[in-house]
């Protein structure tokens, strides 16, 4: 399937993708996150969408839940400018949950 | 289902037994289907190699030349050069499904919309903090479309792993354990029952014999 690239988030995010070479933006703010990405999910012509972390956060339970049990789109969270970032930790302890070992700790 | 809250019958018996099969087959058929998911796991966890990390820091760089960049130019002057970057990305998204679990392949190909890779903005009228910026959004853009397969791969396939295991172990440790008590404890009923008719049975020979014997002798 053919598909395109769209990045949501505020607008540090949306200059650089922009620099980048991607035209389809949207900048919002936290109290437009949801309407946004609730509109953009139902568009199947993006496959990959490019959010803000701290963004994402901010959406409702039954948004979050939609977006970590679909396939497509993929959505792809981003740390914003203050470099925090706990996308990864959350993977860490869902391995160490699920399998028994802390991986990166092995490394 | 306690043990004991069954009725000691041949049916239920019959009926027990069959549950364990059933139970047993099913660990088996789970057992199997969490180790093919903990391979296809560690397949795309190859891939990965700590793409979050290496993405955190490169989008503490992006952010601090995006920055710089916005203080020699304005915000104008950025997006007019953004519109100059316009890229032909080219992504196919494939949904693969492992063992019941949907996860996504992606092919993507970039192509500049320009026949030159070499920047097609103005180069007197910028600097060259916008290079620096260009170039780190750029990484990050091919870092996050590799990130966007294997993340939501891991993601949706170590929640699956976690719900099998839960499954396996309840069968194993909890189901099957019982059943197999639950079979034991009527086995055992039954087999008291027969001695206690055997008993009895004895018993009531013995009477009968000791009444035929007493009229035999009368």
């Amino acid at each position: 399937m053919k598909a395109k690239i769209i990045v949501i988030g505020d607008a540090p995010l949306v200059m650089g993708f922009k620099l980048a070479g991607i035209d389809n933006t949207i900048t919002a703010t936290d109290k437009t996150i949801q309407t946004e990405l609730e509109k953009t999910l139902e568009n199947k012509e993006y496959g990959i969408i490019i959010t803000s972390e701290v963004m994402l956060n901010k959406v409702d339970w039954r948004l979050k839940r939609k977006l970590s049990t679909i396939a497509y789109p993929v959505v792809i969270p981003m740390p914003d400018y203050s470099g925090k970032s706990t996308e990864g930790d959350e993977i860490r302890t869902l391995i160490k949950r699920a399998l028994g070992f802390d991986l990166a700790a092995k490394k | 289902m306690g043990a004991t809250d069954v009725n000691p019958t041949r049916m239920e018996l019959i009926k027990t037994k069959e549950r364990i099969t059933l139970a047993v087959k099913g660990h088996k058929l789970l057992k199997q289907k969490r180790d093919a998911l903990i391979l296809e796991f560690f397949k795309i966890l190859k891939k990965a190699q700590d793409l979050r990390g290496q993405l955190a820091q490169r989008m503490a760089q992006g952010y601090h030349s995006l920055a710089l960049a916005e203080t020699y130019h304005n915000m104008q002057e950025l997006t007019k050069v953004s519109l100059d970057l316009k890229k032909e990305i080219d992504i196919d998204i494939e949904v693969r499904n492992v063992m019941g679990v949907k996860i996504p392949n992606i092919d993507a190909k970039m192509e500049h919309k320009h026949f030159l890779s070499l920047p097609t903005y103005s180069v007197a009228a910028t600097s060259a903090k916008i290079d620096a910026a260009v170039d780190d959004f750029n990484e990050i853009l091919q870092m996050v479309i590799r990130l966007a397969e294997t993340e939501t791969a891991m993601k949706r396939l170590i929640v699956e792993i976690e719900k099998t295991k839960r499954r396996v172990n309840a069968l194993e440790f909890v189901l099957i354990p019982r059943l197999e008590e639950t079979k034991k404890s009527i086995t055992f009923r039954l087999e008291e029952m027969e001695r206690d008719s055997f008993v009895s049975l004895k018993a009531i020979k013995r009477k009968l014999d000791k009444e035929k014997k007493a009229k035999m002798a009368g």
